[in-house]
C-alpha cells in the first residue's frame, strides 16, 4: 500500500506551537517505522498523541503505522479520531476506507474512499479499493466503472481483473435472476438457464433448457447452433445436422452453420450431401481452413482424389496448427497414392510422421 | 478368383443405398436369448480389482469354443483372472483357490453343459499367470482341437489328448510366450501344413512397475504411460514343438500395444496376412512375404490410424468381407469418441477408412467396443457386426458424464454395406448394461445359425442363443478337413454364389474377436436362396475345390481332396 503523507512538516509545527515534547516521540516513531520496526514505532507514536492527543496528524501517523503493524481496528479508530480533529487531512480518508475495507466492512468504507477519490482522483488504487467495496457491499454495477478506471490505469493488475471477473459474475447473475423472476417462461429465460449448463458441462440440462427455448421462440438461431454443437459432441450428428438446418432457416446465409451443418452430414457419411454446402463455403469472400479440409474430405469420400488435394493443399497453407497439418498431410498421403503420385504421397508421410512423432512425444 | 461379378453387385448395392436392402437379401429382426442361468454354466469371472489399479484387472474375460470331443457340439472354455497378492513382499498372481482358475463346460446336448475342467486337467490351477484369453487350433493336425491360454505372465499350450484330457506342452513345446500376452491365434503362417501360433503382446509392463493415476480420482493407467511391446510368432516345426521366429520372420521389427489379432489374405496372393489391433498406437497389418517372413505395411496401404491419421484404442478386430466384394475388410473397436474403425480392402492395394459411410460412425461414437465379429448373424447374406462393450475404466462417469462404463452389447445389421443398430430389437441381453470383454462365436445349438458366448468382467458370462435359423432366412455351414493344409482347415477361403444373395466369401478361422476363439465352421446365410449354386474352397496348399447346387439349411463336411 501506498499512501503519501507530506504531513511531517505540518505535524512538527503544530507539535512545537503546542509547547511539547512529542517531537521527539514522532521523530523516532518514523525513523522506526522506516526500518521496519513497526512496535517500536507503534510504541513512540502512541506516546506522541498521549503527550499531545489535539494533534491530527499524529493520530494519522499511528493510524498509518497500526495498518501496518496488522491492526486494523485499532487503526480505524486512530484515523476517526484525525479526522475528528481536522476534516480535511490528506490521506486520512483514503487509509481509514483501506481499514475498514480490510476489517470485512464494505459499507462503511464506501464514503471515506468516495472522498479519497475526490480528493485524489488520479490514484487507482482507491478506485480498485472502491470497486471492491462496492462490490462487497453487494452492488456490482457501483463497482464496474471503479475497476475499469482501475484497469485502465493498471491492465495487468491481478487483483483488478479478479475483481472485474467477480462483478460480471454477479451481474450475470444478478441479471439472469431477474430475468427467471419475471418472465420465467421466456425463451431468453430458457435461454440463459441453458446457457449456463452448457458452459458448466452440464450438456443433458442444456439440451433440455435449449428444447424450452426452441419450443417458446424457433427464430432463435444460436440456440440451434449450441443444440447443434451440443449433439455433434455426443457423437449425435443427425441431430447436430437437423439442428444446423434449423438455424439455416432462420439465417439461410449464415457461414458458421453452412459450415457445422456439412460437417454433420460428412460424420454422417453423407459426402454428396455436404458437398453443396462446402462448395458455397469456400466461394465466400472469407474462407476458413476447415471449410477446405471438410471439402477436401468429401471429394476423398467421393473418391475424387484431385480435387481432394487441390482443397486440403489450401487447407495446409491456411492453417498453422500442427493437429490440423498433420492431419491434413495423411489425407494428402491417401489422396496422392490414389492418383499415383507416389512422390507426394511420400513426402506427406514423412511430413504426417514428424508431426505426429512431435505431438505424441510425451507418450511411452 | 474372379470377383468381378462381386464387385459389381456391391457397387450396385452401394448406389442403391440402404432401401435397398430388401431387395438384395431376406429381412429380418434377429433376436437372442441369454440362457446362461439354465445352461448349467456357472462360471463367474473374476479379476479381483485393487484399489491401486493394476491395469491388468480390468483387461480379461476370454472365451473360446471349441468341440474338444469331437462329438459335433461346441464346447465352452472361460479364461479367469486371478488375485493379485503380496506374497514375500512382492505382489504377485494367485490361482490357487478354484474360482480364480479356468473353465471348461462340455456342451451335452446344445442346450446343457458340465463342468469337466478338473476330469481334463485344464483349469490353470497354481499357476502364476494372471488369465487373459485363448486361441484354438489343432496344432498337431491328430483330428482334436488344441488350446493356448494367454495372460500376464506367461503362455499355456495345452494338447487336447484324443477328446479324453488336455495335457500342458508350453515348455516342451517351446511355447512359452512371457510377458502380457493377450490375443492369440492358429494360422498356417508359411504353408507347411501345420499351423503356427502368433500371439500378441499388450505392454512392457509388470506387476512390480504397475502404477495408479489419476489426481483425485484413481484410474487405471493409459497404456500411453508404459512401453510398447512386440508381438510373438512362433512356427510349428511339425515335430510338435515351435520355434519363435519373431526377428527372423519381421513381427519383431514393429512394436505396439497389441490387444487383438486377425488373419485373412489382403492382397489375395494365397498366403496369410495378419492385421494385429493396438491400443492408442498405430495399428498393424503384417503383410506374408510369400513365407519369407513378414512386413509390417499399415501406414502404407492406410490401415495404421483413422482418416485423421490419429491413433485410437485398438481392442478387439475382425477380418472379413463386409461388403461383398470378396476382399477382406478390417474392423476393431475402440473407445468411445473414437468410433469403431472400418477399412475397406480397396483393391490395389490400399484400405479406405469407410466409418462414416458405414454407417458405423453414427451408431458407435458413444459406444467402447472389445470383441468384435462380422458374421451374418441375420441369414441375408451380409455380414452383420456384433460388439461385446463396456468403457476400459470402471469409473469413467466420474470423469466425463455421458459416458457409461457398463453398457448392452451392440448388434448392427449390414443392409448392403450399410450398418443399422438392430440392439433394440434383438432381445434383452441388448438391453443388459455389463463389462463385456471377450465373445466367441458358433452354433451352439446346431440349429444353423451363429450364438454368442460373451465372457463379462467379474461377472458371469452372456449366453446368447440366436433366434435366426427359426425367422431368418436360409443358412449353410462347412466343416473342412484338410489334407495337405492344416487338418482343421484353417485358412482356408470359401466363396459361396447363390442366386438372390449373390457372392460371399469366408475366410475358415477360430481368431478375430478379442481374448476369444470361435466356432471353426464357416458360416453363410443365404436369405431366400435355398440353393447354393457353387462353392469354391481355395485350401491353403492351393487346391481350389468345386462344390455345386448344395442344398442350404446343413452342416457339410468337405474334406480337401487329395492325399
Amino acid at each position: 500500500m501506498i499512501v503519501r503523507l507530506t504531513v511531517l512538516a505540518a505535524l512538527a509545527g503544530g507539535l512545537a506551537a503546542q509547547g511539547t515534547d512529542p517531537v521527539g516521540h514522532v521523530r523516532r516513531g518514523v525513523a522506526a517505522r522506516e526500518a521496519g520496526r513497526l512496535d517500536e514505532a507503534r510504541q513512540e507514536l502512541e506516546a506522541a498523541v498521549a503527550a499531545a492527543p489535539g494533534i491530527a496528524e499524529a493520530h494519522l501517523y499511528l493510524g498509518l503505522v497500526l495498518h501496518e503493524s496488522r491492526d486494523p481496528a485499532a487503526a480505524a479508530d486512530s484515523l476517526r479520531t484525525a479526522l475528528f480533529l481536522k476534516p480535511a487531512l490528506p490521506g486520512a480518508q483514503q487509509l481509514l476506507g483501506y481499514s475498514l475495507l480490510t476489517l470485512g466492512r464494505p459499507e462503511e468504507a464506501v464514503p471515506h474512499l468516495e472522498a479519497a477519490r475526490r480528493e485524489n482522483p488520479g490514484e487507482w488504487r482507491v478506485h480498485s479499493w472502491l470497486g471492491r467495496a462496492r462490490l462487497g457491499a453487494g452492488e456490482p454495477g457501483a463497482a464496474l466503472p471503479h475497476l475499469l478506471e482501475a484497469q485502465a490505469h493498471s491492465p495487468r493488475d491481478p487483483e483488478v481483473l479478479y475483481l472485474l471477473g467477480k462483478t460480471y459474475s454477479q451481474l450475470a447473475a444478478r441479471a439472469q435472476a431477474q430475468l427467471l423472476a419475471s418472465a420465467a417462461d421466456s425463451s431468453y429465460a430458457h435461454l440463459a438457464v441453458a446457457e449456463d449448463h452448457d458452459h458448466n458441462g452440464r450438456p443433458e440440462e442444456a439440451l433440455a433448457a435449449y428444447g424450452k427455448a426452441l419450443a417458446e421462440d424457433e427464430s432463435l438461431t444460436g440456440a440451434w447452433l449450441a443444440v447443434g454443437d451440443l449433439e455433434g459432441g455426443r457423437g449425435n450428428h443427425r441431430a447436430a445436422a437437423d439442428a444446423y438446418q434449423q438455424a439455416l432457416a432462420t439465417q439461410p446465409a449464415d457461414g458458421a452453420a453452412l459450415l457445422k451443418l456439412a460437417q454433420s452430414l460428412l460424420a454422417l457419411g453423407l459426402a454428396n450431401d455436404a458437398l453443396p454446402h462446402l462448395e458455397a463455403a469456400v466461394s465466400a469472400e472469407r474462407v476458413p481452413p476447415a471449410a477446405h479440409e471438410a471439402l477436401g474430405k468429401a471429394y476423398l469420400d467421393l473418391g475424387r482424389f484431385a480435387r481432394a488435394r487441390e482443397e486440403l493443399e489450401l487447407a495446409l497453407k491456411a492453417t498453422g496448427d500442427e493437429q490440423r497439418r498433420m492431419t491434413i498431410h495423411y489425407q494428402l498421403a491417401r489422396a496422392s497414392g490414389k492418383v499415383g503420385d507416389s512422390q507426394a504421397e511420400r513426402r506427406h508421410l514423412q511430413e504426417f510422421a514428424a508431426l505426429r512423432a512431435k505431438l505424441t512425444a510425451g507418450d511411452k | 478368383m474372379d470377383w468381378s461379378p462381386l464387385t459389381q453387385r456391391a457397387r450396385v448395392a452401394a448406389c442403391l443405398g440402404s432401401l435397398a436392402w430388401a431387395a438384395l437379401g431376406t429381412a429380418t429382426e434377429v433376436r437372442f436369448e441369454d440362457r446362461a442361468l439354465e445352461s448349467g454354466i456357472t462360471f463367474r469371472h473374476h479379476a479381483n480389482p485393487t484399489p491401486e489399479k493394476h491395469l491388468v484387472e480390468t483387461m480379461g474375460g476370454g472365451v473360446a469354443l471349441l468341440d474338444y470331443d469331437g462329438d459335433g457340439f461346441l464346447d465352452v472354455f472361460f479364461i479367469n483372472g486371478g488375485a493379485l497378492v503380496e506374497s514375500e513382499g512382492r505382489l504377485q498372481v494367485d490361482r490357487s483357490r478354484p474360482h480364480l482358475q479356468d473353465r471348461l463346460y462340455r456342451n451335452l446336448d446344445g442346450k446343457s453343459f458340465e463342468d469337466v475342467t478338473e476330469r481334463l486337467g485344464i483349469s490353470a490351477a497354481g499357476k502364476a499367470i494372471y488369465g487373459m484369453g485363448a486361441a484354438t487350433g489343432d496344432y498337431d493336425n491328430d483330428g482334436h482341437a488344441d488350446l493356448l491360454v494367454t495372460g500376464y505372465g506367461g503362455t499355456i499350450l495345452y494338447r487336447n489328448l484324443q477328446g479324453r484330457a488336455f495335457e500342458d506342452r508350453t515348455d516342451e513345446a517351446g511355447a512359452r510366450v512371457d510377458g502380457w500376452s493377450a490375443s492369440a491365434g492358429f494360422f498356417d503362417a508359411d504353408l507347411d501344413g501345420d499351423l503356427d501360433l502368433f500371439v500378441t503382446r499388450y505392454l512392457d509392463w509388470n506387476l512390480q512397475t504397475s502404477r495408479t493415476c489419476g489426481e483425485a480420482v484413481p484410474v487405471y493407467c493409459s497404456p500411453r504411460a508404459y512401453p510398447a511391446a512386440t508381438s510373438v510368432l512362433l512356427r510349428n516345426n511339425g515335430d510338435g514343438t515351435f520355434s519363435n521366429l519373431s526377428t527372423d520372420w519381421g513381427i519383431g521389427a514393429s512394436r505396439g500395444k497389441a490387444l487383438g489379432v486377425a488373419f485373412n489374405d489382403a492382397d489375395d496372393d494365397g498366403w496369410p496376412d495378419v492385421f494385429v489391433a493396438n491400443d492408442s498406437t498405430a495399428q498393424q497389418l503384417f503383410f506374408n512375404l510369400g513365407g519369407a517372413g513378414f512386413e509390417d505395411r499399415a501406414l502404407a496401404v492406410g490401415l495404421a490410424y483413422n482418416e485423421d491419421g490419429g491413433s485410437f484404442a485398438g481392442m478387439g478386430a475382425d477380418f472379413e468381407d463386409y461388403d461383398n466384394d470378396g476382399r477382406p475388410d478390417v474392423v476393431a473397436t475402440a473407445l468411445a469418441k473414437e468410433l469403431y474403425p472400418l477399412f475397406r480392402n480397396e483393391g490395389d492395394g490400399s484400405f479406405a477408412y469407410v466409418t462414416r459411410q458405414s454407417g458405423l460412425g453414427e451408431i458407435t461414437a458413444r459406444l467402447s467396443g472389445w470383441s468384435v465379429k462380422l458374421a451374418d448373424f441375420d441369414h441375408d447374406g451380409w455380414k452383420d457386426l456384433f460388439a461385446a462393450q463396456s468403457h476400459v475404466l470402471d469409473n469413467v462417469e466420474r470423469m466425463e458424464p455421458g459416458l457409461a462404463y457398463l453398457q448392452p452389447p451392440l448388434i448392427a445389421l449390414n443392409r448392403a454395406a450399410r450398418f443399422i443398430d438392430a440392439s433394440p430389437s434383438a432381445g434383452e441381453p441388448f438391453e443388459t448394461t455389463v463389462a463385456g470383454r471377450g465373445a466367441a462365436f458358433g452354433d451352439l445349438d446346431n440349429d444353423g445359425d451363429i450364438d454368442i458366448v460373451a465372457g463379462v468382467l467379474n461377472a458371469r458370462p452372456m449366453v446368447l442363443y440366436s433366434n435366426a435359423s427359426e425367422t431368418g432366412g436360409h443358412w449353410l455351414q462347412l466343416r473342412l478337413t484338410g489334407r495337405s493344409g492344416p487338418r482343421d482347415g484353417q485358412g482356408a477361403s470359401v466363396s459361396l454364389e447363390s442366386e438372390r444373395t449373390g457372392r460371399q466369401v469366408r475366410y475358415a478361422t477360430t481368431s478375430g474377436g478379442y481374448l476369444s476363439a470361435s466356432d471353426p465352421r464357416v458360416h453363410f446365410g443365404l436369405g431366400q436362396d435355398s440353393i447354393a449354386l457353387r462353392i469354391s474352397v481355395r485350401w491353403p496348399s492351393g487346391t481350389i475345390q468345386q462344390l455345386e447346387d448344395v442344398a442350404a439349411r446343413q452342416v457339410l463336411h468337405v474334406e480337401e481332396p487329395g492325399s
